[in-house]
């Protein structure tokens, strides 16, 4: 099997595994507790957090853990916004965020924000002048994607920013596809909060994390205890929380390697499929890309046939979001950025991780290959 | 009985749909029937040994061992009924192409 749906989820990291599995059984206290025992585990948890906060470039107290990026992005968009509510009732986001991030703001507008999606041209980008003309007198905040999931397309995220600071709007960033192969520090960022998630990094599901500037405003989302300073109650998961320290420490030291692997994976990948002569069309921004994410449009091509095909010869790829495969629809973030309908319905993820070979990508594209042909002979 | 086998993938109402379609002729025309479906992102191998009719939801097959037909009508609903008949002379015919 060759798996080529990293930006869907990773394996868990064996070096990962080996730090998570002593809080399973062994160191089962809740830290929370007085004694010695849950307080060592207390002090484990933060250093966790410190090498969270170490992979972003912030201080470990602005750092709350949670169940993964969805919650983070829940927590900030809906926290700040009713934090911010008595300032104003208007909010900016894309078309293509994550649903994570869109079924937030939904969630707001029916309860009474108004909120403006902006559009995204044909490399999948938002136009900096558009988010400066969205900004009204009672903008209170904003979130844009700092990568997209489905096609890898990186936002100018410092200029955006820096613009929501000058008219004194907060500024969210869902990170959780970026922090994958981008370097990120939030300080030269100049974001307000940036959501991450475990398992896109070969860390543990069920983890995440939300960058929160100091003095941000913000309300609690999840009410109960004071854990994570009150901003988000409930026992941590402690195994998950360790999990995630780990595999950000290993992230921070393999990073530039992850990403410069991509390159070549990507670039490799590529150059077979022109070999091919296939017609396709890459849906990217031709620099400021993911280099392990892939999102390809073969023309009148039923992408779910070709990922059926591709999974029965050991190819495990994605239609474009996870969270969108259960639908037949086209996908919204395709069509937001203008994607000819022909190549949008033959649209195929394919998203490369460290295991990943250029072996592997030739012997992919051969299949593809293959398997366009063998999809052409049947009368359908 | 008539076996008749749908397999598809995310198309998973559209394939009841036609299922029943497909049963409700059978069952004005008085002939019995099994109609089946099969997701194949759940099931990947697809058993055609004994079927009458298999039906694809997506360009799976080339050949089949029985008659093989596109479902895409049942998506489109363009020349849905043209299909659902052909389906059901067939099967009518005791399995004879005309």
């Amino acid at each position: 099997m060759i798996y080529t749906d990293h930006a869907a989820t990773t394996p868990l990291d064996t070096r990962v595994f080996e730090a998570m599995k002593p809080y399973f059984q062994e160191q089962y206290f809740n830290p929370s507790a007085l004694y010695s025992q849950a307080q060592k585990i207390r002090k484990e948890i933060e250093k966790a957090r410190s090498q969270v906060a170490t992979l972003l470039d912030a201080d470990p107290n602005e750092i709350i853990f949670t169940s993964g990026g969805t919650e983070a992005d829940n927590l900030a968009i809906k926290g700040m916004a009713y934090a911010l509510k008595v300032k104003g009732k208007h909010l900016i986001t894309s078309q293509i965020e994550h649903h994570a991030v869109l079924s937030s703001f939904k969630f707001l507008e029916s309860q009474g924000f108004e909120v403006t999606y902006l559009p995204v041209d044909h490399t999948f980008r938002v136009s900096v002048d558009d988010f400066r003309r969205a900004i009204r007198p009672d903008t209170i905040l904003a979130s844009v994607m700092m990568a997209n999931n489905e096609t890898g397309t990186i936002q100018p995220i410092q200029e955006l920013a820096s613009i929501a600071r000058s008219k004194e709007v907060y500024f969210h960033t869902d990170a959780v596809q970026a922090i994958t192969s981008c370097k990120i520090s939030v300080r030269e960022l100049g974001v307000d909060a940036l959501s991450i998630s475990g398992h896109k990094i070969y860390g543990p599901k069920g983890s995440g994390a939300l960058y929160l500037k100091k003095d941000t405003p913000i309300v609690s989302w999840i009410t109960g205890g004071d854990q994570e300073r009150g901003y988000r109650g409930g026992t941590e998961s402690v195994p998950n929380l360790i999990g995630l320290g780990e595999a950000s420490k290993i992230l921070q030291s393999e990073r530039a390697d992850r990403e410069s692997h991509g390159k070549v994976l990507r670039k490799k990948f590529m150059e077979q499929l022109k070999h091919h002569h296939l017609d396709f069309q890459v849906h990217e921004h031709p620099t400021y890309q993911l280099s392990h994410i892939v999102n390809i449009g073969f023309r009148e091509v039923e992408s779910e046939s070709l990922l059926m095909h591709l999974m029965l010869r050991g190819v495990l790829a994605s239609l474009g979001a996870a969270c969108n495969s259960s639908s037949v629809e086209p996908s919204y973030v395709l069509e937001a950025g203008n994607v000819d309908r022909a190549y949008i319905k033959g649209s195929v993820r394919f998203s490369f991780g460290r295991e990943i070979s250029e072996e592997d990508v030739v012997w992919i594209a051969n299949e593809v290959k293959e398997i366009l042909e063998l999809i052409g002979k049947v009368d359908f | 009985m008539k076996k008749v086998l749908l397999i598809g993938g995310l198309c998973g109402m559209t394939m009841l749909r036609a299922a029943s379609m497909i049963e409700d002729e059978c069952r004005e025309k008085e002939i019995a029937i099994e109609v089946k479906i099969q997701n194949v992102w759940e099931s990947p191998t697809v058993y055609m040994d004994g079927l009458d009719v298999l039906i694809q939801m997506m360009p799976l097959y080339e050949t089949a061992p029985c008659m093989l037909v596109s479902g895409k009508p049942f998506i489109s609903h363009f020349q849905e009924k043209q299909l659902l008949s052909s389906i059901v002379e067939y099967l009518e015919r005791g399995g004879e192409a005309s």
